[in-house]
């Protein structure tokens, strides 16, 4: 009886605790969506006036649109290259006979333990002198150095779980084993892969740390756009970027979870 | 059929496996006829796996080698030896319809549609599951899929058909089922299959010959009822069917019978008109079910005991017969009656034809 009530307590106050974590977590990032429809000149809360001014002004601005492009650009390059080092990294940390693996892994997923603050004053030397500050190539391997370890962590798990007599029955059948990587085992990890190459995607369209110190002043990304923008005239367009942020974070979620629902069909009992 | 008339399409000759300092496979050399059903029967560890493996071109043998159709074909690529396999888990491909897998060797062999369509017609036909071919591997249950999986080891006419436990996943009813059907494949395709089990029985129900393994080596190859009824040592005696062991010293001979002294310091007579000296040691072997009570004033040679133990099995019942100081034997005995039989503790002489006594 009276374990029974202390459960029930236990409940009230997990519930109270998630909900408080929620409201401090969530709410502040869905606020920016009612203050981006303000029409003030500030941002303000709850919003003044209905408009569409701030998001018409967010797809039609060249201060915005050039970022955006550059961002969207930057993210793709980056998750391309990510994926392809990541998924042949996590290939011979698996499947390799290589001398000290355990340890070349966790080198691998070093980047995502070390402060970024550290890499970008790590990358900012080097780059200085390599000359690739402000340039797209220099940004795309800054981000590939967070990225891959994202993929690594996501591939190796598939392929610890992956059944390896599924390639041993593709070479039986008549398949090199390039055509068995092709048509057997990448097939199979795609989901891990696809969920790997949206993190990948996410991180680099909004990390703000590198691309401060690694911009330069000649182009700009978008998290950089909303930066300056805040320092300097907080107007709702920042609100606008956030709301078109969100949505498109919304829209991957929703994606990801119908491609990891469509990989695993229902299994029939015998 | 006898294996030696026709020609081996399959040939082990010395064929070595090391694993560091592990010896999985030893030495072993096994000819197999065109068209055999053999089974490579053994205990998990006794290198059972690991000669299909080579065989298949998974493992690289560390010495010997394999010739198929008189071509060696150690250094062969897996993907270029053109022998089918049939693995426990199945390993059908799971992003792929059940006619994809099938149609996976014909595409690799490059096969022009029209015939890849009449194949899997063929293969499907022979495994009873025309109509599933939209269906992906896990909407279908573990016996299906264990049949495309044979489907799909087939449908390129590989001359050769590996089998690695692949009923091992299934419950026994289904288990018994597939194992008359994989028979009746084997009869109706006249194809070499080598199939790998630890299960005794589905070896003795379904193989031409069956090859005992143990610890890296054949002990024994011959077919079932050889293997059961003339076990060449105490392993193979052991390992198929349920046998008495008895082992000891003769302390001496007339004739007909052998004054015997077993381990636990009794000493039995033995009906036995071999040739043997006293003071040799000997074991004999015989199967529970080729022994029988006769009544208590039988004047031939013959076991005397105390029932220790009856064990009801249905059809049978199983005595463990006390026969020395310690030494138990187990004698079956058919349920010919309803309430027949007899009772613990209850003194019983044992008998047997004579052939039945092996020597091992």
């Amino acid at each position: 009886m009276r374990n029974q009530k202390r459960m029930e307590y236990g409940k009230i106050l997990i519930g109270i605790f998630a909900g408080t974590v929620f409201v401090f977590l969530v709410v502040p990032t869905i606020l920016s969506v009612p203050m981006s429809f303000s029409d003030t000149n500030y941002l303000v809360f709850p919003p003044k006036g209905l408009t569409l001014k701030w998001h018409h002004k967010f797809f039609t601005d060249q201060k915005w649109i050039t970022p955006t492009l550059f961002s969207l650009k930057l993210a793709s390059i980056t998750t391309a290259v990510s994926l392809i080092i990541g998924t042949m990294g996590s290939l011979a940390m698996v499947r390799g006979i290589l001398p000290g693996k355990r340890i070349l892994h966790l080198f691998f997923l070093s980047p995502m333990m070390t402060p970024l603050i550290v890499t970008a004053f790590a990358v900012y030397g080097l780059f200085a002198k390599l000359h690739l500050i402000g340039t797209l190539p220099g940004l795309v391997l800054a981000h590939t150095v967070i990225c891959v370890p994202y993929v690594i962590l996501v591939v190796t798990a598939n392929l610890y779980r992956f059944d390896l007599s599924m390639e041993l029955a593709a070479r039986n059948l008549g398949a090199s084993a390039f055509k068995t990587f092709m048509h057997v085992t990448l097939p199979i990890i795609k989901p891990g892969i696809i969920a790997a190459g949206i993190f990948c995607f996410i991180e680099s369209l909004d990390e703000l740390v590198l691309v401060l110190f690694l911009m330069g002043t000649t182009k700009m990304t978008l998290p950089l756009r909303m930066f300056s923008n805040i320092q300097f005239r907080i107007n709702p367009t920042v609100a606008a970027a956030s709301t078109v942020f969100i949505v498109a974070a919304i829209g991957t979620i929703i994606a990801l979870s119908f491609i990891t629902k469509a990989e695993k069909p229902r299994k029939v009992e015998e | 059929m006898s294996p030696s008339t026709k020609k081996p399409i399959l040939q082990l000759k010395d064929l070595t496996k090391h694993f560091g300092n592990v010896v999985a496979v030893d030495a072993v050399s096994l000819d197999i006829a065109d068209g055999e059903f053999l089974t490579l029967l053994g205990p998990s560890g006794s290198g059972k796996t690991t000669i299909l493996n080579m065989i298949a071109g998974f493992e690289f043998p560390t010495s010997g080698e394999v010739i198929l159709q008189g071509e060696p074909i150690n250094l062969l690529l897996p993907e270029r030896r053109n022998i089918g396999m049939v693995f426990q888990n199945y390993a059908l491909f799971p992003h792929m319809n059940i006619f994809d897998n099938i149609a996976f060797p014909l595409r690799m062999r490059k096969f022009q549609k029209g015939e890849i369509g009449e194949r899997i017609d063929n293969a499907l036909e022979l495994v009873q599951l025309q109509g599933y071919e939209d269906r992906k591997p896990q909407q279908l249950s573990g016996g299906q899929q264990q049949r495309v999986a044979l489907a799909r080891a087939l449908v390129f006419d590989p001359p050769l058909l590996l089998l690695d436990e692949p009923l091992g996943a299934l419950d026994k009813k289904l288990r018994e089922h597939m194992q008359i059907e994989l028979k009746h494949i084997h009869t109706q395709l006249n194809r070499t299959m080598v199939y790998v089990t630890h299960d005794q029985e589905e070896a003795l129900v379904m193989s031409n010959r069956i090859a005992v393994m143990n610890r890296g080596k054949i002990e024994q190859v011959g077919s079932p009822d050889e293997l059961y009824e003339k076990p060449a040592n105490e392993f193979v005696a052991g390992f198929i069917g349920e046998s008495n062991i008895i082992k000891g010293q003769v302390s001496h001979k007339t004739n007909d019978r052998l004054t015997f002294q077993i381990d636990d310091g009794s000493e039995l007579q033995l009906p036995w008109d071999g040739d043997v000296k006293p003071g040799e040691e000997m074991s004999f072997c015989i199967r529970p079910e080729k022994m029988f009570f006769v009544d208590v004033d039988y004047s031939e040679p013959c076991l005397s005991g105390v029932i220790e133990e009856v064990i009801y099995v249905g059809e049978t019942k199983r005595y463990k017969i006390r026969i020395g100081r310690r030494k138990t034997i187990n004698v079956r005995e058919m349920s010919l009656r309803i309430g027949g039989g007899r009772t613990q503790g209850e003194e019983v002489k044992i008998a047997w034809h004579k052939e039945s006594l092996r020597r091992i």
